[in-house]
């Protein structure tokens, strides 16, 4: 055992959260420790582009260290989705049902950033009272007022690209964060991302039209990607790619700010699996968190210890830092760490997404540009969130790459059916410039039994329990999914296209409402599991994102969020992630 | 025509399999040619195609390259896709310069989307057809400039939209 102190501030975890906790900590000339499971940044993103041109399956995983090969940092890859009933599991999530949890992440230097969509939406304002307004959901500790200027700084940090004429919906108002009056106009850092020609073709298509008692609009997305050379990064280039990987970095991921983190000081040690924290029983402190070190991707640890620090941070996600917490229990703290509330590791979340795809009666040219440059914001909010859940409309720009492994399905369709020479050509060229779909994410409402706990049956190459899930919908959240396809099948017909969607009864991810079959997706937007409220029986952390029972504990992530909208979570986490930073600068380590 | 090297009849054949030209499956002056590349794969022992298999279907070409261009494609149908030991090997042609995999147990079971295979190259991947097909580019490998999504596509074939 070693033991490394005199840290201001240990930080768990080197994704998105943790890399501009640590760059704003070591920019205020605090010393920063990042400690992170996987490996390092690679010089170039050449070899994980290699890696993804070579894959049979073009999953979020692709390009990155496949579990066989990186076995001292597993994640959840959705390649092991369809056998999640198995045992012993194929896959590093167990997963005990009835549903399976359908998302997955990364556990490399960047974390999950490396194949976010970039979709950098607010919360709307009603999202943050939801229970208050419409009786379900759990309402945030604070109001959109008291976001506002986070989310403009969040902007800013990352690099988001969005006019704000077209993002005044729903109540959204923006103002210059400096400017106390909230008067003051606010602008995003770039102009926003040219539309792809399809969205003015479905804008055109759909005309006037009100559903759910909600006018439709067609609006730009907020995203993540250069419109202009920003931060010294490149401008899109339309590799429409941005899931798996950018090739030319013009997405924001979380390696630029471990960059800026470094280059301010703070310390980074890469391949160190943090699996528990400890706490001084007589003081109530965190006193130190425990890793294991390891050389070789798949060999033994090769160094055991512990960091101490004045302040800790878990920004592991919202897997691993209940994992992690859950298993710091003691004869002390049966419950583990931060969890006299018994809520760590419950409630988590996603947003399921229903596809619906269909074709086009004209040519709408997909697959060009970045993967969705526009969405259908309308039914993110409106007086039926009274009798099922909201959601929001991507517009896909991947054809059914997405819907049905195009192109490699329909091409071994065709060719499998006989086709060959100028017909196959122009058979295909008719079908793959006609495709197009909706992923509407539904806001999932939390339930307790929603759970992650660490196995007690399972551990992974280093002995560490792996995180064990219980997943379901609630009957509110199934019926914002039924409504979500009845809209999408509502839009295909007023635009004349013809809706191919079919739910696969064979799937294991099959469930019904209403007697109608639905195949759940995820989003790849891992929620709840130590929501934020004043309640320290109710709740994990409070609005500072401070532990209710360990005072030097903070936890970052969109493991904070008590209720989580429709908006893809990122740009919140960044959001919240600089405003608790901001207050620990301030308050905490001053 | 007896002169044709392997690598012309199996361009030729390519071409009448995938319903793009030869210049485009071969382009001249191509520092890198896919073709070249297919061809050496399907030689080898992992592609387990039938050394003598690949010598009648490339033969059986050159004898259909003879005919008139308009009976080209329905001898391709009636003497090599019908053909039980030739046609499988065929259509796995077409699913490589589409998808640029090789699918393995193509002759034994129906291949989909999800079987498994070999992407044959990363040279190859940036250059499947079935890109050229849907006149956009390589889902990670675009060589176009910011805002070219706004507009339709130049059309790559007169059967395109379009065109």
């Amino acid at each position: 055992m070693t033991e490394q102190t005199n840290y201001d501030v240990v930080i768990v975890g080197a994704g998105i959260a943790g890399g501009l906790a640590a760059y704003k900590l070591a920019q205020a000339g605090k010393r920063v420790l990042v400690l992170d499971g996987g490996p390092g940044v690679p010089p170039n993103r050449g070899d994980y582009m290699e890696k993804f041109y070579l894959s049979m399956a073009k999953t979020p995983e692709s390009p990155y260290p496949d579990n066989d090969q990186l076995k001292n940092s597993e994640r959840a890859v959705v390649l092991d989705i369809g056998s999640w009933q198995q045992r012993p599991p194929t896959g590093y999530l167990i997963q005990n049902g009835p549903l399976p949890f359908s998302s997955s992440y990364e556990r490399v230097g960047g974390g999950t950033t490396w194949h976010w969509m970039g979709t950098s939406l607010r919360h709307l304002p009603n999202d943050f009272h939801t229970q208050t307004t419409y009786g379900h959901g759990v309402d945030w500790p604070y109001g959109y007022d008291d976001l506002q200027d986070w989310y403009c700084r969040a902007e800013w940090e990352i690099g988001i690209a969005a006019d704000v004429e077209h993002q005044q919906y729903h109540g959204l108002k923006f103002w210059n964060p400096d400017d106390p009056t909230r008067q003051q106009p606010y602008q995003y850092p770039m102009p926003e991302i040219v539309q792809a020609y399809q969205d003015k073709v479905i804008e055109r298509r759909l005309g006037q039209i009100t559903v759910e008692g909600q006018q439709v609009g067609v609006s730009p997305t907020p995203q993540a990607r250069n419109s202009i050379p920003f931060d010294d990064r490149r401008v899109c280039a339309g590799n429409t790619n941005c899931i798996p990987i950018c090739p030319i970095q013009a997405k924001y991921d979380a390696s630029i700010h471990l960059g800026k983190a470094a280059n301010a000081g703070a310390e980074f040690w890469f391949q160190t699996v943090v699996y528990s924290v400890s706490v001084d029983t007589a003081t109530g402190l965190v006193s130190g968190v425990n890793y294991k070190k390891y050389q070789e991707p798949n060999g033994p640890a090769t160094e055991t210890g512990t960091v101490t620090g004045t302040v800790y941070i878990m920004a592991a996600h919202a897997i691993e830092t209940p994992k992690i917490l859950l298993n710091s229990a003691t004869n002390e703290l049966p419950n583990g760490v931060a969890n006299s509330s018994d809520q760590v590791g419950r409630n988590l979340m996603d947003h399921p997404t229903q596809l619906s795809w269909a074709l086009m009666p004209e040519p709408i040219w997909p697959f060009r540009g970045p993967l969705s440059t526009s969405g259908i914001e309308s039914l993110r909010d409106g007086d039926f969130r009274t009798e099922h859940a909201p959601f929001r409309m991507e517009i896909g720009n991947e054809g059914w790459n997405w819907a049905m492994n195009d192109p490699w399905g329909s091409v071994n369709d065709l060719v499998a059916g006989g086709e060959f020479g100028a017909t196959l050509r122009s058979t295909l060229n008719s079908l793959f410039t006609r495709q197009f779909r909706f992923g509407s994410l539904v806001e999932q409402m939390p339930l307790s039994t929603n759970r992650i706990v660490p196995s007690r049956e399972y551990t992974d190459n280093l002995g560490i329990p792996r995180p064990e899930i219980s997943y379901d919908l609630d009957p509110y959240t199934r019926a914002g999914y039924a409504a979500a396809r009845r809209v999408a099948a509502r839009l295909f017909a007023q635009m004349g296209a013809t809706d191919f969607t079919s739910p696969n009864l064979g799937s294991s991810s099959l469930f019904f409402y209403e007697d109608q079959p639905y195949i759940l997706n995820g989003a790849g937007h891992v929620m709840g599991t130590y929501r934020m409220g004043t309640d320290p029986k109710q709740f994990v952390c409070d609005a500072d994102q401070r532990s209710h029972d360990h005072a030097n504990l903070f936890l970052l992530g969109s493991g904070v969020f008590p209720s989580v909208g429709t908006a893809n979570p990122t740009l919140t986490i960044a959001a919240t992630t600089l405003k608790a930073v901001d207050n620990i600068i301030r308050t905490v380590l001053r | 025509m007896s002169s044709n090297t392997d690598l012309d009849n199996f361009v030729g054949l390519s071409a009448l399999l995938t319903g793009f030209t030869a210049a485009d499956l071969n382009p001249p002056l191509s520092p890198a040619p896919v073709a070249v590349e297919y061809l050496a794969y399907m030689q080898k022992p992992e592609a387990k195609v039938d050394p003598a298999i690949l010598q009648r279907l490339l033969a059986t070409y050159q004898a259909i390259a003879q005919l008139p261009p308009d009976q080209q494609a329905a001898q391709v149908q009636a003497q090599i896709l019908t053909d039980p030991a030739m046609g499988p090997v065929a259509r796995n042609i077409i699913r490589m310069w589409y998808l640029s995999i090789w699918y393995d147990g193509y002759a034994s079971g129906p291949v989909t989307g999800f079987s498994s295979g070999t992407v044959v190259s990363s040279n190859a991947y940036t250059k499947g057809l079935a890109w050229d097909a849907m006149q956009a580019h390589p889902m990670g490998y675009s060589e176009m400039h910011y805002g070219y999504w706004a507009d339709p596509p130049q059309p790559n074939d007169p059967a395109d939209g379009n065109s």
